[in-house]
Order: C-alpha cells, then structure tokens, then sequence
C-alpha cells in the first residue's frame, strides 16, 4: 500500500512537471543556427531580426513550417479601416452595460444622461475641425454623409441650379451620387486630374457656369494619398458663390482642417478611419450662411430634420472620444506616422523600376502607393499574403477592374495592376515597417526572376516596340 | 495598487511616480494584440519622459492626475484585452524570447 | 484490556502513517528545491536582460555590484523599466516598495533568488 502511494505521488508530480514546461516552450526555443541571415539593407535596424520566408515558400505561405513566430498577418491597410482604439472601447462599454437610455428621450434621467454624453460627442467632433457643435450632424457612416450632401443640396435648389462638379478621383459613393443626379436632370462636370493627382484650379473655375450649384472634391485621397488644394478651391467656391462639399473621411484629423478658414460648407467625416467604431460617421452642415439641404431619410425630426432616426450612443460616443484622442495625439502620431513612412518610402524606391503614385509634396504621408514594374499584379497581392494590404480602395477590391483612380493618374493597365497601397496609422511599429520592407525586396526580386518581361527588360527591349501577335 | 488610482491635490512622492510608471508599464505588457502593446508601452514611456522635466508644482499634479486616469482606462482594457485571445502576428515570437536570444 | 490494545493499535498506526508520510515530506521537499532557482542561473539571466537593453552599453562589464544609475548611466524611468524586464523573464511581480530598494545588479539577483514564485 505505502509502494502505491509512492506511485501514484511520482505520477502526480512528473504530470504536473509535465504540464508546467508546456507552459515553459522557452525551455525548447530553437537554436540559433537555424535563424537565416538576412539581406542587409542598411536602413534596417536591429529590430529587423524576423525573416520573412524566401524561395518558393513564399508563395506557398511557406511559413507553417516556421514556428518560431506566428501566423497571422501584420496589418497595413489603414485606409480600408482602423483598429478601435482601446479607450474608445472603453468609452463605449458604459452605453453597453448601463447607460442604455434614449438620448431623445426628454422625459427622464436615462434620456438626459445619454443626451449629454452625445452632446460632449458632438462637442469633440466639432472641435477637431474649428466648428460649432450644432453644425455636426450624426450619420452612419462617411458614405451617407456624402449621399446627404451631394443628393440633398442640389435638390434643394433644383428650381435654380442645375449643375455639380466634382472630380474623377472621388469615392465611389460620390461618383455613384453624382451619377443618380444625373438620371435626376442634373448636369455633372468630372474634373480630370494631372498625373500627380490634383485637380487643376484653372480648369474648376472655368467649370463653373451660373446655374453651378456643389463642388465636391476630397481631401486626401483613399487610394493615393494625395492632398487637394483645399484652400484655394474654397477660395473660389466663396468668389462664385457656390457650396464647397469636401469628402475628409480621410483627411480629418490627420491634416490641419478649419472649416472657416478653407471656407468649408459641408464636410463628411468617417469614426472608422480615425479609430472610432465602424458604423457612425457625421457631416459638417454650415450654419452662417445656412446650407439647406433635403434630408434623405425623414422621420421623428432628430439632428435639425436633416438626419432622423435614434442615435446610437455607443457609437456617437465612442467617435467622440476618438476625436478628442486626435486632438491629444496628434502630434505623437504625426511624427511617428512621418517616421515610419519615410523609413518605408526610402525602404520600397530603392528597388529599381517602382514608381510613386501621386503626387510627393502634396501627400499625407500615411498612404503610399508604389507600383513594382515587371510584375504580374495578382501574384505580387498572393506574394505578401502574410501582410494585410490593398490595392486600390476596398470598396472596388472585389472586382478585377485596375482602379480607377491611377487610370485617372494616366497609369496604365499593367501598372495599375501591380500596385499596392500601404497604410500606416498610430498603432503600426517599427518592426512591421522593417518586416515590410525585407519582405517586399525578396518577394518583387523573386517575382522578377520569374518574369519574361523583366528579362527583356535586362537585356534592352524596349516593351512598347514589340508588336504582340495574336495567335 | 489601488492608491495608484487616486487622484493627488499635493506633490506626489518620488515614490508614488515610479510606481504609477511601473503599473502603467506592466498593464500595457498585458495586452494581447501586439499592435496596442507596442503603442501603450511607446507612449507610457515617451509621456513620463515628457514630463520629467517639469519644475512647476501645478502642472506635476496635473500630469499625475490625468496619468492615473489612464491608467484605470488602460488597467481596465488590459484585463478584458486577456479575456479574447487571437492568432500571434508574423512579427511575434510564438513562445517567450529569453533575454540572451535578444542580443 | 482495552487501553493496552488501543494503546498498542494507535502505537503501530502512527508508525505506520509515519512511514507513509516520510517519504511524502521527502518527495515536499524536492518539490520544494525544484521552485526555487539556482543563483548562477538567475544571475545570468538577470545580467543577458540588463544587457539586452537598448540604453546599456553592452560591451561593459555588469557584475553584481553594477550600481543601474552611477555605473550604467541609467536614469529612475529605465531602471524601473529593467525591473519590468526582469519581471516579464521570470514571470513574477516585483511589489512596489521592493522595488525601490533594488538599485544594483546583486540586490536584483538576491530578490529573484529568495522568490518562491519565480520561475
């Protein structure tokens, strides 16, 4: 009996032993012999340590194998959304567990305490941009703020003006708008941009007739990164007495934006591009001189009767508190955005054959989009499938059409076809950066390799002179 | 711990200081996602960085409040960032780095 | 009668429970010595962490007397995050006022040593 006791003793503690060094797998870590050497760029520091898989692996996302480091992809794609923001979430956990009133309810305490917190929300927003609270109205989202506008406000004066313009680089809500009205009896001028991705100042002014009614051009580009002359374009809205609407789903908060001083009247604003929650977004509605506009989605007369229905207070609030956290990080995250993305631009140029798209001065620096020559574009997006990235916008990303927005640049099919987009925002590291940049260089290297035009290209064929013959 | 949360009306100790920084620092080391990782713990240090050559009574006790105040926004979001767990990033070592691999 | 038989009966049961229980006490005790760690190992873990470092000169030699401020150049703010390293390496929490008193590499080694918890 004392010998089964033994036993069973000795099998407890070799148990337990056995479960505290599955706890322990530094205790196996790996040798280190079996780390690669990596390609030393120069520019890489001594974070740059992780090696992304080379040879055929890569195209097999050969790194199952590997399982010193892990699986999922790093995320670089801040211009298709944003990660929300833990304080945010923190915020919005109070409307969730017990703030659950109606903000529109004005009868009791659970009303009134939902309704201040929309109204500090409201406060927040307004603030990032120099506005008045009461000229913030909640909408779900940037793309109903841009249907409000661009719909809303030419049917409002239909009687008298007749005509928009707007851009060929705009997002796809806006041009589909733009399109509506024209089954609508309006007349749409789509401005042509140069190859740097602005839209000439000339050329608006001469567009603009009498009967001219919107303009509507976007801050910073989704795909492109590009800044439109804000300044001047609400200069010459204001001389001709026309609504200046601006798409700054993008923009807002990540460059400086006055709506008094770029003579704004309406504004679009996405929570989800700013760390905020997905689902909510707001729109800028200049009070003095009033904008009118017909409401799209009528009811009980909330926000001014421009935008009806409850709000949902979680979501206000948590957009609230991601624009005040811009306002306290703005700083920070500029120059950290800056830091990275120069880091990443010097790391991507330096392969031959890239190309920048859009223009360089005018360009916020958190989305670059670089095109690889000589590569087959599908497989360069199967080629980094350990790093969550885009080409084009996300909205266009499900068919195979090349985006429309280089096309406007004047790339051409082949080129629009092989760029990526890549999005840098508060929360990417250093490391992702470096990781990046080694991946990108072994993988468009690898991929050249493989192509029959980058070994024309070696040998000095000029491509355009080759006739192709169908067969 | 809980007298880290509290707000100050007087000088905080040399004391109470490092250890707000040490809390804030091994809260941050809590949560799961590496991107919020890294960034609370890049912030932490550069905010309490930033504020170490303060001279003026006031302006201390008004970072020191408004550092506790998020702490207990960062305490609470770290305990319910442990509670959902997801896949590690291609830049995350699986297991624990030990301090000589580092070098 | 009966007192002599208890007697006797309690007699051989405590021998025998005993002789069960010295090995289980021999068996505590190397569990015991297994928690605990030796101090060449936790003095070269503890020094790679310093080292590793980003603000330590790596080159210079860290004994046990390697004062974090007079000797590394270190201010509060980095010996605190030391400590945090330390701290994640062997999976404990340093409490506050321990950590105060921890100024050099020695007084860091002796704390992990002397801690049941640490692994």
């Amino acid at each position: 009996m004392l010998r089964n006791t033994v036993l069973r003793q000795n099998c407890r503690l070799s148990f337990k032993r056995l479960l505290s060094s599955s706890h322990k797998p530094w205790l196996a870590a790996p040798a280190a012999a079996d780390k690669q050497p990596i390609v030393d760029l120069g520019a890489s520091t001594s974070t740059a340590n992780i090696v992304p898989p080379t040879g055929a692996a890569i195209l097999k996302g050969g790194f199952a194998k590997d399982t010193t480091y892990g699986t999922r992809p790093i995320y670089l794609d801040m211009q298709a959304t944003t990660p929300t923001d833990p304080r945010v979430l923190d915020k919005m956990l109070q409307f969730y567990t017990g703030l659950y009133g109606n903000p529109h309810s004005s009868t009791h305490a659970y009303g009134w305490e939902t309704e201040k917190e929309v109204e500090k929300a409201r406060k927040y927003v307004a603030d990032v941009i120099g506005a008045d609270p009461k000229e913030i109205v909640f909408t779900s989202g940037a793309t109903e703020s841009n249907n409000m506008a661009i719909k809303g406000v030419p049917r409002f004066y239909k009687s008298t003006k007749k005509h928009i313009i707007t851009a060929q680089t705009e997002h796809k809500c806006v041009l589909n708008s733009a399109r509506h009205l024209q089954d609508e009896g309006f007349d749409v001028t789509y401005l042509p941009v140069g190859e740097d991705g602005l839209i000439d100042l000339e050329q608006l002014e001469k567009a603009i007739r009498k009967d001219t009614c919107l303009v509507s051009i976007m801050g910073v580009n989704n795909e492109i990164g590009v800044i439109q002359p804000l300044e001047e374009i609400g200069r010459i809205c204001k001389k001709n007495k026309v609504f200046f609407h601006t798409d700054c789903a993008q923009a807002y908060g990540k460059i400086p934006l006055d709506v008094n001083k770029l003579n704004i009247d309406m504004m679009s604003i996405s929570s989800h591009k700013i760390y905020g929650p997905k689902g909510c977004g707001a729109l800028y509605i200049r009070r003095r001189p009033r904008v009118r506009m017909d409401p799209i989605i009528t009811g009980g007369g909330q926000e001014r009767g421009l935008r009806s229905g409850t709000l949902a207070p979680p979501l206000v609030a948590g957009f609230g508190e991601a624009a005040r956290l811009l306002i306290q990080e703005y700083d920070f995250d500029k120059n950290h955005i800056e830091y990275l993305a120069n880091k990443l631009k010097t790391g991507l140029l330096s392969i031959e054959d890239t190309i920048l798209n859009g223009s360089a001065d005018h360009r916020f620096n958190g989305c670059v989009n670089i095109s690889f020559a000589y590569i087959e574009g599908e497989s360069l997006l199967m080629a980094l499938n350990d790093i969550a990235l885009s080409s084009g916008s996300a909205c266009t990303s499900a068919s195979l059409e090349p985006s429309y927005v280089l096309h406007a640049l004047g790339a051409d099919d082949a080129l629009a076809h092989s760029s990526i987009r890549f999005g840098i925002g508060r929360f990417t590291t250093e490391e992702e950066i470096d990781y990046v940049i080694n991946a990108i260089h072994k993988r468009v290297n690898f991929l050249r390799e493989l192509s029959p035009l980058w070994e024309m290209k070696q040998e000095g064929i000029d491509l355009n002179s080759i006739e192709w013959s169908g067969h | 711990m809980s007298s880290l949360s509290k707000s100050v009306s007087t000088l905080p100790s040399r004391t109470k200081v490092l250890g707000l920084y040490h809390n804030m620092l091994r809260s941050s080391l809590k949560f799961d996602n590496y991107n919020f990782r890294e960034y609370f713990l890049r912030k932490t240090r550069y905010e309490f960085r930033k504020n170490m050559e303060l001279t003026e009574e006031d302006k201390i006790i008004a970072a020191y409040n408004d550092a506790v105040k998020q702490f207990t926004v960062l305490k609470r979001q770290a305990t319910i960032s442990e509670m959902y767990h997801f896949d590690k990033t291609v830049v995350e070592p699986q297991g624990k780095v030990s301090g000589a691999e580092k070098n | 009668m009966f007192s002599r038989a208890l007697s006797r009966y309690a007699f051989s049961m405590a021998t025998r429970r005993a002789a069960i229980a010295s090995p289980r006490i021999g068996m505590m005790a190397s569990v015991k010595s297994y928690a605990t760690l030796p101090e060449d190992q936790v003095s070269k873990r503890i020094i790679d962490v310093v080292k590793s470092f980003d603000k330590v000169n790596s080159t210079a030699p860290i004994t046990s007397t390697t004062n974090f401020i007079t000797d590394l150049g270190l201010d509060s703010l980095d010996t605190v995050e030391v400590l945090v390293a330390i701290e994640e390496e062997f999976d404990i929490e340093i409490e506050d006022k321990d950590a105060d008193e921890i100024k050099t590499v020695g007084q860091a080694i002796d704390y992990i040593v002397k801690n049941p918890d640490a692994n």
